[in-house]
């Protein structure tokens, strides 16, 4: 068998990747490891508002959709509540199960073929150059010849590695688990709750992502350690009355790097997207809209290399320039924040919720930062100094 | 040598994701660890979120 492009994962990264090759005339092959595109999910499924998709000509059908985002509700160490909320929806909670299929299915609907239970077992060289992968499909081994190879196949690449990209970055991850629960009361079921504390959480953060119909994504994210995520969620949902009788109707486990984006991202007749390129937000963990629109980038540029006969990685260079150009300051933004958030002591935490509690903190941060920082200042001069370095970037 | 609980391992990849030699590969359902390339470090087992990895330094070669 002979293509142009294989996309190693049918996430919403690769998916997007190879609907957009094969739009661009390119013959392309999506696999997928697993016998279902989009299950079992290891995310919270929170993405940016329908029109931020459709900016990248991505148009999403409502029956992915699940709820609407209206903001944020905080919850500081000693349980200062800090909401966060805007007058117009931020985002959509989706239902990753059909979003993943929806996106694979336009993939297929632009000409790509599918494999689902089928697995890179190792990239094929010629010359020291890519030229092929191996594929296990339902237990079958057969080799496939390819231009260039799509790695969008997440934390747990094996392609990025095979091509020796450097995935060093990948390695600072949260370990996560999630239970989505059903039959629970929430206080507000458009805001997304976030639960900070060493005790609720150490070095990371709990979360509620509500999905709607008394169901939520019921979460926590911490750095490995004696006690595991699965023991603190556990103790989280007993230690709240709303959540303690809910339902479990799925367990989602994962890793999430953290550590920004992978050093390099191309390289001859290869391209790195979503999870395997780090192109996640190192605070909210947030990764769907940067796979999808990296996705596209990656389509794009694979499918005119192939076109012009020239897969080497300074061909496919133009790949990282763009993605670059369009998240890279927000991902070194998020490492920023995330460096400053995971210094600050429980007692820092609660000050500054103590400070922002009960606030319009929109609008405060939108017309009148100053007093905010006005004000920390008086409580605590020595954390407001920490964070004016820490945000400023002068001290890593 | 790991020993992985496979009715807890829930199959998320994380501990390929951490692992610095590249020695765990998750199958489909199952998590294979080439005992070649592991050097016994604990990483996964300190970072898996169920707990379902085991260290047994006794059986190190």
């Amino acid at each position: 068998m002979e293509f142009d492009i294989v996309v190693v994962g049918a996430g919403p990264a690769g998916s997007s990747a190879a609907r957009v090759a094969a739009q661009n005339g390119a013959k392309v092959l999506l696999l997928e490891k697993r016998q279902e595109i989009g299950a079992p999910k290891r995310c919270g499924e929170a993405a940016p508002t329908t029109e931020e998709f459709e900016k990248l000509g991505v148009k999403i059908i409502s029956q992915v959709i699940r709820n609407e985002i209206r903001g944020y509700s905080f919850y500081s160490p000693k349980g200062i509540n800090v909401k966060v909320v805007w007058d117009h929806p931020v985002g959509y909670m989706l239902e990753r199960k059909m979003f993943d299929k929806f996106l694979a299915i336009q993939a297929a609907q632009a000409g790509a073929q599918i494999m689902v239970k089928a697995r890179a077992i190792n990239l094929l060289k010629g010359n020291g150059k890519i030229v092929g992968v191996k594929i296990n499909h339902f237990g079958e081994e057969f080799d496939v010849d390819t231009k260039i190879v799509i790695a969008a196949d997440g934390v747990e690449s094996k392609i990025a590695r095979w091509a020796g990209l450097n995935s060093k970055s990948l390695r600072d991850a949260t370990s996560n688990v999630q239970f989505e629960m059903a039959g629970i009361e929430l206080r507000d079921p458009n805001l997304i709750e976030f639960y900070f504390g060493s005790k609720v959480a150490p070095g990371g953060y709990a979360w509620i992502f509500p999905k709607g119909d008394y169901t939520a994504n019921v979460g926590l994210g911490i750095r490995g350690g004696q006690t595991t995520a699965f023991q603190y969620l556990k103790k989280f949902i007993e230690s709240k009355e709303n959540l303690r009788n809910g339902a479990i109707i799925e367990v989602n486990v994962g890793a999430t790097p953290i550590g920004g984006p992978i050093e390099k991202t191309v390289s001859d007749n290869l391209i790195a997207v979503g999870d395997t390129a780090g192109h996640i937000n190192p605070v909210t963990g947030g990764g769907i809209y940067n796979a999808v629109l990296c996705g596209i980038i990656a389509g794009e540029v694979a499918a005119k290399a192939v076109q012009e006969g020239d897969t080497s990685e300074t061909r496919l260079f133009e790949y990282e320039e763009r993605w670059k150009k369009a998240i890279l300051t927000n991902l070194e933004k998020g490492l920023r924040i995330k460096s400053v958030l995971e210094k600050m002591s429980d007692e820092e935490l609660d000050a500054l919720a103590e400070v922002l509690e009960g606030k319009d903190v929109v609008r405060l941060f939108r017309e009148d930062p100053m007093t905010v920082f006005i004000e920390l200042m008086k409580r605590s001069p020595k954390l407001s100094i920490k964070l004016l370095l820490d945000l400023s970037g002068f001290r890593k | 040598m790991i020993q992985i609980n496979r009715e807890l391992c829930t199959y998320c990849g994380g501990c390929v994701c951490v692992c610095p030699t590249g020695a765990l590969e998750l199958i489909e359902t199952y998590v294979e660890v080439d005992n070649e390339k592991c050097n016994n470090c604990g990483i996964c087992s300190g970072f898996c979120p169920m707990g379902a990895i085991k260290l047994d330094r006794t059986e190190a070669k």
